[in-house]
């Protein structure tokens, strides 16, 4: 019985378990790797909430950032303290302007907030399909990027926005990474999310077998902005700083490059598509900070992050086009698996 | 009056920019439904082939630029599209993603990120006066080579044998291959017309602004998008037209909307596409079907 | 002429073709028919390179046609008129007859081609400015047909060219394709329907579920039962293959 529970929920217990080790190894190793975990953590957040919906779907979404930018302002509007509010938020509605809410439940409220915009704008985006859903996405992500941009009263504009509580660290990453696994993972083998699957194999066959097409995109579309959102939250209450800068085009590109080199088809590619791309990503870093040969420093120029990516990403779409996993799960061990755990 | 003729000249020479943009990423979604993100890095790599070139004498720069261009495009068109051409828009549009991405940090890695001044051309600011209305010649400038442009590809489709298989190409890729149309051939031209393109609106662009940075291609990609989408995807005139009427339409918004308003224009022009996604999705003015396979 | 020999064809775990091997000799009038998805249209696609086979051997005069590409396969005067024929409906019809001299050299001739062209086809001529998707379906056959002979093929290739067309316009096509036959051309056409083709081939194949059922002249299948048993599979003994 317990093996019949445990080979059902493998797939997301050996990632949870992978995850763990990695903390685990983390907290062991010095505060710049440490944060480093963290940060790799708070985008697995971000990838597996464009996860949800864009592996069960089909549907590529370019406008995801926009739900980071809408969680990690919503957020800041509630928990920062009044007295910053009151010089970089003039502009800000009293109810909140006077509020400062604990930052778990300032968390949650803008969740559900970048949730209900999700619902707003996915009503009529779930329609699209191929390409013009992911232009449709694109331009909500240009549209809510130039509002927060230029709403100076209650985002600041482009000038960052500081002064939020700093509460992220590496636990608290690694509990948010695996709730945020473990909502995508019910939420795949739910009915709605098994419908939606077989919409992405064949968006007719789904349709004329009485899949609500439309519906069950809906309620992904919705689920995953909320878990974005609540990566842009982590960012935001990691760094204890915002930009609308950080929720544009760049992290756009690095969410979808960690997806497609991991595989937009399981649970185990978006996390190893992170894991992968955060660790090239880290490795260039180094190499832009500089280090030493025998006597000569070597430091190589800005942008090489950016450009090392893409490079991947270009050769993994080119040779892999589906990816690391290839739509895989982590395979069960012989100890569980049935097939194998009888043989001799 | 007076004022209404100001708003069209301007709009008609944004447009123009624009309408440029928007044909260089039509022409290679008709032909291969790639949406080619990487367009804006064509005319941004352009600006800095002029920069670099322009010392000694102008007209020798902007042939270096053209070159530089078009053999940007069909690199780009050999090494990374041409090994996914047979995937879905979907994966073409994100490959495409990719590429822009490398093209775009690989000039910050070799020039910066900062922005630079470059002083191009600016003799062409001088404003022409026609009774009240004063145009840069700049402007005018662009809109006879956009015109010049347009006929040229207009004659080229139509009249000349290699234009009808461009266009028989882009209706049905696997009936023109069956004629003989060689699918590399085309595309490749193709690559090299839309190089053409990005390359003059780099010229163009540069001598209004007078700045170039690595990330000056992300704004005119975006606008070509806008364009191809509002025109209908696949029809050129649509690209075209969407390019104008985007123009016009950034042009009049700057000039209506009240002042506490202008900066979230481009917010508006987005939400127009979302609008036309919905109601048209094959444009405002054509019925063709934008088939999304080839 | 050509030599097909053990083709094999897969679509995923779909097996359209399997290890059929045909033969069209210069001259010759050669129709292949078969039930819907017997994997008519596949063999043709082979032949042209748009569908890659898994083994087996194209040949034609001689030159291995497999792996390569169809532009390249055409420019050996091999034409396809493929099922639903296919025309570019929105450009006009001159321009849809111009694109079938897109693989001559002789550019002057092909341009006169294109005009004697419309003087066979009086339709076309008529139309010549008009968009092509506006023709009905049995002047968009005799187009597609045109199209494809102004590249001068030597063999040409025809998918179910009866479909959809009514029987007088089904027999004005088989007219035309006797004419060009007797002036050189090597036919093979695939059929659904095998009423004409019986008339018009000098040779016929059988293909069912991706094989070769029957093979021979067409008066072998004269009597009903006897094509019923070829092309159904309704006899466990279905005559051996020659």
């Amino acid at each position: 019985m317990a093996r019949h529970a445990i080979r059902l929920a493998w797939p997301f217990l050996s990632l949870a378990l992978l995850l763990l080790i990695v903390a685990a190894l983390g907290s062991l190793a010095p505060t710049v790797i440490q944060r480093v975990i963290t940060e790799a953590f708070i985008r697995l957040v971000m990838v597996i909430g464009l996860y949800l919906f864009v592996g069960n779907s089909g549907v590529l979404s370019f406008g995801h950032a926009a739900f980071m930018m809408t969680g990690a302002y919503g957020a800041a509007w509630l928990d920062i303290p009044v007295k910053s509010k009151k010089i970089f938020l003039k502009g800000l509605p009293n109810f909140l302007g006077q509020a400062e809410f604990p930052p778990w439940l300032a968390a949650l409220c803008a969740m559900g907030f970048s949730g209900l915009i999700a619902l707003i704008v996915g009503v009529p985006l779930v329609r699209l399909s191929g390409l013009a859903a992911s232009i449709g996405t694109f331009s909500v992500l240009v549209i809510v990027f130039v509002v927060y941009s230029n709403w100076n009263e209650v985002t600041n504009g482009t000038s960052s926005l500081i002064g939020l509580p700093i509460y992220v660290d590496l636990w608290v990453a690694y509990g948010c990474a695996v709730g945020a696994m473990l909502a995508a993972f019910l939420f795949q083998n739910s009915r709605l999310g098994l419908a939606l699957r077989a919409s992405r194999e064949d968006e007719v066959a789904a349709k004329a077998i009485g899949v609500n097409v439309p519906f069950s995109r809906l309620v992904a579309f919705v689920l995953s902005a909320a878990l974005v959102a609540l990566g842009g939250i982590l960012q935001a209450h990691f760094l204890g700083a915002l930009n609308v800068l950080q929720f544009y085009i760049g992290i756009t590109f690095i969410t979808i490059a960690m997806l497609v080199v991991g595989g937009t088809g399981s649970l185990a590619g978006a996390v190893i598509g992170t894991g992968a791309i955060s660790l090239v990503f880290e490795l260039l870093r180094q190499l832009e900070v500089g280090f030493t040969v025998g006597a000569t420093e070597i430091q190589l120029p800005p942008g090489l992050r950016e450009l090392g990516v893409a490079v991947i990403m270009i050769v993994i779409l080119i040779f892999r086009p589906a990816g690391l996993m290839a739509g895989r799960e982590i395979p069960l061990p012989g100890l569980f698996n049935p097939s194998t755990a009888r043989a001799p | 009056m007076t004022a209404f003729l100001q708003v069209l000249a301007d709009a008609a020479s944004q447009g123009s920019l624009y309408a440029l943009s928007a044909l260089g990423i039509g022409l290679i979604f008709g032909i291969m439904r790639l949406v080619n993100f990487a367009h804006g890095e064509f005319i941004m790599i352009g600006a800095y082939m002029l920069m670099l070139s322009a010392a000694p004498y102008v007209p020798l720069a902007i042939l270096a630029t053209l070159a530089a261009v078009i053999l940007l495009a069909l690199l780009t068109e050999r090494i990374a599209f041409r090994p996914v051409r047979r995937a879905n828009p979907t994966t073409l549009l994100v490959t495409s993603f990719a590429v822009s991405f490398f093209l775009q940090y690989l000039f910050v890695l070799i020039e910066g990120a900062r922005p630079k001044g470059f002083d191009f051309l600016s003799s062409l600011a001088e404003p022409f006066v026609i009774g009240e209305v004063r145009v840069p010649k700049l402007n005018i400038v662009t809109i006879g080579i956009t015109l010049v442009l347009l006929a040229a590809l207009a004659f080229f489709l139509k009249r000349t044998h290699f234009g009808i298989q461009m266009r028989a190409a882009a209706l049905n890729f696997r009936m023109a291959r069956l004629l003989g149309v060689k699918a590399n051939r085309i595309i490749a031209v193709a690559f090299a017309m839309s190089g053409v393109l990005a390359a003059v609106v780099s010229v163009l662009y540069v001598a209004a602004r007078g700045e170039l940075s690595p990330v000056m291609g992300l704004q005119l990609a975006l606008v070509g998008f806008v364009s191809t989408v509002i025109g209908g995807m696949g029809s050129l005139l649509g690209a075209v037209v969407g390019g104008f009427l985007v123009g016009a339409l950034t042009v009049a918004l700057q000039a209506s909307l009240p002042l506490e308003l202008r900066p979230f224009r481009e917010a508006f022009v987005f939400a127009i596409v979302i609008v036309v996604l919905l109601a048209r999705p094959r444009g405002l003015f054509r019925g063709r079907e934008a088939r999304e396979r080839v | 002429m050509l030599q097909i020999a053990g083709l094999d064809v897969r679509y995923g775990p779909i097996r359209a073709l399997r290890g059929v091997s045909i033969e069209v000799g210069r001259g010759e009038f050669v129709g292949i028919v078969g039930p819907n998805g017997a994997g008519k249209s596949t063999l043709l696609l082979s032949i042209v390179g748009m569908v890659r086979p898994q083994s087996g051997r194209i040949e034609h005069d001689g030159t291995a046609l497999m792996g390569r590409p169809p532009e390249e396969i055409v420019r050996r005067g091999i034409a396809l008129v493929p099922e639903g024929r296919e025309i570019f409906g929105e450009l006009t019809v001159e321009e849809n007859l111009r694109l079938g001299t897109t693989i001559r050299k002789d550019r002057r001739a092909a341009e006169a081609d294109v005009e004697r062209m419309m003087k066979e086809f009086p339709i076309l001529g008529e139309r010549r400015r008009g968009q092509a998707g506006k023709l009905s379906g049995g002047e968009q056959q005799q187009l597609a047909i045109a199209r494809a002979m102004l590249g001068d093929p030597k063999l040409l290739l025809l998918d179910e060219p009866s479909l959809g067309l009514a029987p007088l316009i089904t027999k004005q096509v088989y007219q035309v394709l006797k004419r060009l036959n007797e002036a050189g051309v090597t036919i093979l056409v695939v059929e659904q329907n095998p009423k004409r083709i019986m008339k018009a081939a000098t040779r016929l194949y059988v293909l069912r579920n991706g094989q070769l059922a029957f093979s021979g002249p067409p008066e072998a299948l004269e009597r009903a039962e006897d094509l019923d048993r070829a092309y159904f599979g309704f006899n466990e003994k279905a005559r051996p293959l020659p």
